[in-house]
């Protein structure tokens, strides 16, 4: 069962996108979601170092065709956090 | 816990305070708009093209009919292995293509809903998978064209609509 519960650090609008995207997916690559994102390696880097210290992210290096790809994907806690974010929200607009 | 602070105020309604975070009933509705187009934009990158989706539903509704239509005197044993490579290698291209993009995209169930989802689907594959070769078999000549059109379409569909294989994302994605 998802638990609402408002959470500031997913609400960020970049780290919104960041958890969207990884939500419906399985693993998404660190280039795609800069594409995506349209910001620097920096900036995504700095957004991401964030949720993962929050264990809301898994980061994984892996070396693929010869060439080093930094894969994304969303952990257990993260998923429930975004969804219970989501339901949350959900709420805010449904109490009107 | 979430609490509302605030009552009604003119047209900006209701307005909620979690720690120092406040947020607006209309901020919040386009924070959910804003996740929404997002896993919809996703969706649409991680699910395999619409000419890919009907060719893995061509084989598999070709798998089901060679299954129910195989007796020993006929030949229909050599489809259903051709069928069946035809939908393991449509499957691998699929998902080589979506590794290439950077993208991929979700083979087991992540929360109870998705595995409600794939629950409900590989029963209802299986059932029909069965179920056509029964019928077949008694001499219910329509049944293998029925069954394998079934699963031919319904394939296509939860590939092209439901991607995420979650019914709730893909409702609210639509």
């Amino acid at each position: 069962m998802i638990i609402a519960k408002f959470d500031s650090l997913i609400h960020g609008q970049n780290r919104l996108q960041i958890c969207a995207m990884l939500a419906v997916t399985a693993e998404i690559e660190f280039k795609v979601l800069r594409e995506k994102l349209e910001v620097s390696d920096s900036v995504l880097s700095k957004h991401l170092k964030s949720l993962e210290a929050a264990h809301y992210m898994r980061l994984t290096k892996r070396t693929d065709m010869g060439r080093k790809r930094t894969w994304l994907s969303l952990s257990m806690e993260g998923r429930k956090a975004y969804n219970g974010h989501l339901k949350a929200l959900r709420e805010i607009v449904g109490n009107v | 816990m979430i609490i509302l602070v605030s009552t009604l105020e003119s047209n900006k309604g209701l307005i909620m305070n979690k720690n120092e975070e406040t947020i607006s009933v209309n901020e919040a509705k386009q924070a959910l708009e804003f996740s929404s187009k997002i896993e919809r934009d996703t969706n649409a990158v991680a699910r395999p093209p619409l000419w890919l989706s009907l060719i893995i539903a061509f084989f598999y509704a070709m798998m089901t009919y060679s299954w129910a239509v195989t007796r020993h005197e006929n030949l229909w044993m050599l489809g259903l292995i051709i069928s069946t490579i035809g939908f393991f290698l449509a499957v691998a291209f699929y998902l080589h293509s979506t590794r290439l993009l950077g993208v991929k995209p979700k083979l087991v169930p992540k929360s109870i809903s998705e595995f409600k989802f794939h629950l409900f689907t590989a029963l209802f594959f299986g059932a029909v998978f069965i179920l056509t070769r029964v019928f077949s078999q008694g001499d219910v000549l329509w049944a293998s064209y029925v069954g394998s059109a079934m699963n031919g379409s319904v394939l296509a569909y939860l590939l092209h609509n439901y991607s995420a294989c979650d019914f709730k994302t893909a409702a609210e994605t639509k």
